[in-house]
């Protein structure tokens, strides 16, 4: 590829997905720059439900996946542990396929599944369908348990590639002058993991904000995630279903943007004050 | 400040023994310096004593209360590390505050207390530093106040001075020997460096391979080691062998009066700075057969008419080849039975 070239190939997708989304189409019987479409998803109330809700779960997730893999780190830095083995451990979720553990959690936690089987035959419920619904269900129960699975390795095992970076000293330092473990964890180790959780929040909140297969099968038919609702939406014979279906995506887009900016600038905030004048006003 | 009793102390990791049964007592208020080579377990002992570690056997006392089991947080044993191990996110005042902070202490005395001891350590006007912005010796000073300002029971020094050059050194020896003065704590630095703890410490400690071979002031230490292990980690010492017959220990240097009155094969040692080169008188004749400068003081090899070679130290110039007399003083040579 020549790479005068490369700038307009990679720039491609983006302008074919603006021209869609503004109504200029191919093939179909719209056309003429517009924002209706845009208006059109704005206004609709099952978009703004599944904003909320696209949100709702990214953010958990997002919480409790880098608070659940920080404790998980900080764990194994005190008791000392880390060794080859323990990061074979900590991978085997990371690269399991989400389809594969979306299924896995599906047989497991399903109302039809080996949990519900289990307690129903050890005589803890009169019937299967008498277990919680974790698969399917409103919380999203099934779907964080799908995401807490892959991402609290991913963020233990990051964390603590930081955590051995940073002196362990530090905690000797920290309860030799005094400070209980939960203070030298929150006081010192936490305020210098600050740049590595954010990087791992922002990954793990963009997965969670973008995901579609696991929301898609693991999901409550009471409301669906952005990228469910573009996916059913593009595959909509109405034109103006795909046009709304685009506008989805370029919002998912802009707000992984803008999240992505966010990060930036705050990265630059927590490093300046470092690369300063070494002064703290 | 507390009395540190050691009382057979004892580590083991992975069966190697790193201390081996260790007793010592330290005064109240007194600077003791824990000599040794690297991986002699001098940091280790550090580490006991202030409870980051626990040890294998033996009991560890301050004040004769029994703290072997008691938590580092609860000990009062401060130690001050190499690299100082400031807290790079904190500012200077939030690093000598943070023990204080951990102790829930009111915002107004911690304001004091900081204020303070950035007076003593001579650093006032940097509290909102970081400690990147800080140098080398101003580390040092905030890791030391940071320990101090907890008053602490102990204060334990692990090799403090030698990520410094050499003038910084020199005055932070200083600096930290009228502190110790000044706030009467009792305190034990870990070095391997001689010269350091000889200046600093009221009494010496020798750790060599985990035991605790000797342990003297500094000038009995020099003069008097009390084995030839001690003497040659000392170094700066000649060394001949010899037989003790009759209270007299012969050796190519000459005799020298010993309190042993049976006959028994020895060795004989003399530190440099006690072996006299004269151009007239002296117990045995020797020829320079090498010289190096310096400074105060010349170092000369001399190849000795009996055979064997010796080092000396002195102001006196010779040059090469120059015969000479050799002699030392009978209270100058120390004498150790040989196996």
């Amino acid at each position: 590829m020549k790479a005068a070239s490369k700038p307009y190939l990679l720039a491609a997708p983006l302008v074919l997905f603006l021209t869609l989304t503004f109504g200029l189409s191919f093939g179909y019987e719209i056309s003429g720059l517009t924002l209706r479409h845009f208006l059109a998803v704005l206004w609709n109330r099952d978009f703004v439900v599944s904003l909320v809700a696209t949100l709702s779960v990214a953010a958990v997730a997002t919480l409790v996946s880098n608070v659940g893999g920080a404790a998980l780190a900080f764990a194994m830095l005190k008791a000392r542990v880390g060794g080859e083995w323990v990061r074979h451990i900590l991978q085997l979720p990371v690269i399991m396929p989400h389809l594969v553990v979306t299924v896995v959690v599906f047989h497991i936690f399903a109302q039809t599944g080996v949990l519900a089987r289990l307690t129903w035959w050890l005589g803890f419920i009169d019937d299967p369908n008498q277990f919680p619904l974790m698969v399917f269900d409103h919380f999203a129960i099934g779907i964080m348990l799908v995401y807490l699975y892959k991402q609290i390795p991913f963020v233990a095992m990051v964390c603590f590639d930081s955590l051995r970076g940073i002196s362990h000293r530090f905690g000797d330092v920290g309860e030799n002058l005094g400070a209980t473990p939960w203070q030298v964890a929150t006081r010192v180790y936490l305020p210098l993991l600050k740049p590595t959780l954010m990087a791992t929040a922002l990954i793990t909140f963009a997965f969670a904000f973008g995901a579609f297969e696991v929301p898609f099968l693991l999901g409550t038919p009471l409301w669906r995630t952005l990228p469910v609702e573009a996916y059913l939406l593009h595959i909509n014979i109405d034109p103006d279903a795909q046009a709304r279906s685009m506008a989805i995506n370029v919002i998912i887009s802009a707000i992984s943007l803008g999240l992505a900016l966010v990060y930036s600038s705050a990265l630059r905030v927590v490093s300046h004050v470092r690369h300063s004048d070494g002064e703290r006003p | 400040m507390a009395r540190i009793t050691l009382v057979g102390v004892a580590k083991a990791f992975n069966d190697k023994q790193i201390l081996d049964r260790l007793d010592l007592d330290i005064e109240n208020g007194e600077l003791l310096a824990l000599l040794g080579p690297s991986g002699s377990g001098k940091t280790t002992l550090l580490k006991l004593i202030a409870g980051l570690d626990t040890p294998s056997a033996g009991r560890i006392k301050f004040d004769g209360s029994d703290v072997t089991l008691v938590s580092t947080r609860h000990r009062q044993a401060i130690i001050v590390f190499q690299d100082h191990c400031l807290f790079p996110h904190l500012t200077v005042k939030e690093n000598i505050a943070f023990g204080l902070r951990a102790r829930n202490e009111p915002r107004a005395t911690i304001d004091r207390k900081v204020g303070e001891i950035l007076e003593v350590v001579q650093l006032p006007g940097r509290q909102n530093s970081l400690p990147h912005a800080l140098s080398g010796g101003e580390k040092q000073r905030i890791a030391l106040a940071r320990a101090c300002v907890l008053k602490p029971r102990v204060l334990l020094l692990d090799e403090p001075f030698s990520n410094l050059d050499v003038n910084l050194r020199l005055s932070m020896r200083e600096f930290v020997v009228s502190l110790q003065r000044v706030l009467k704590l009792t305190c034990v630095l870990v070095t391997h460096d001689k010269e350091e703890a000889f200046v600093m410490a009221e009494r010496v400690a020798v750790l060599l391979d985990g035991r605790l071979e000797q342990v003297d002031t500094p000038e009995n230490l020099y003069d008097r080691p009390k084995n030839k292990k001690v003497a040659e980690f000392l170094g700066e010492a000649n060394f001949f062998p010899g037989v003790v017959a009759d209270g007299v220990f012969t050796c190519a240097l000459g005799s020298f009066a010993t309190p042993w009155q049976d006959t028994r094969q020895a060795v004989g040692m003399v530190r440099y700075d006690n072996v006299q080169l004269g151009r007239h008188t002296g117990n045995t004749l020797g020829k320079i057969k090498d010289k190096v400068f310096a400074g105060r003081y010349t170092f000369y090899k001399v190849a000795l008419a009996a055979g064997g070679e010796l080092m000396a130290s002195c102001k006196e110039s010779f040059t090469l080849g120059d015969a000479v007399y050799v002699s030392c003083a009978d209270h100058a040579m120390q004498v150790y039975s040989t196996p």
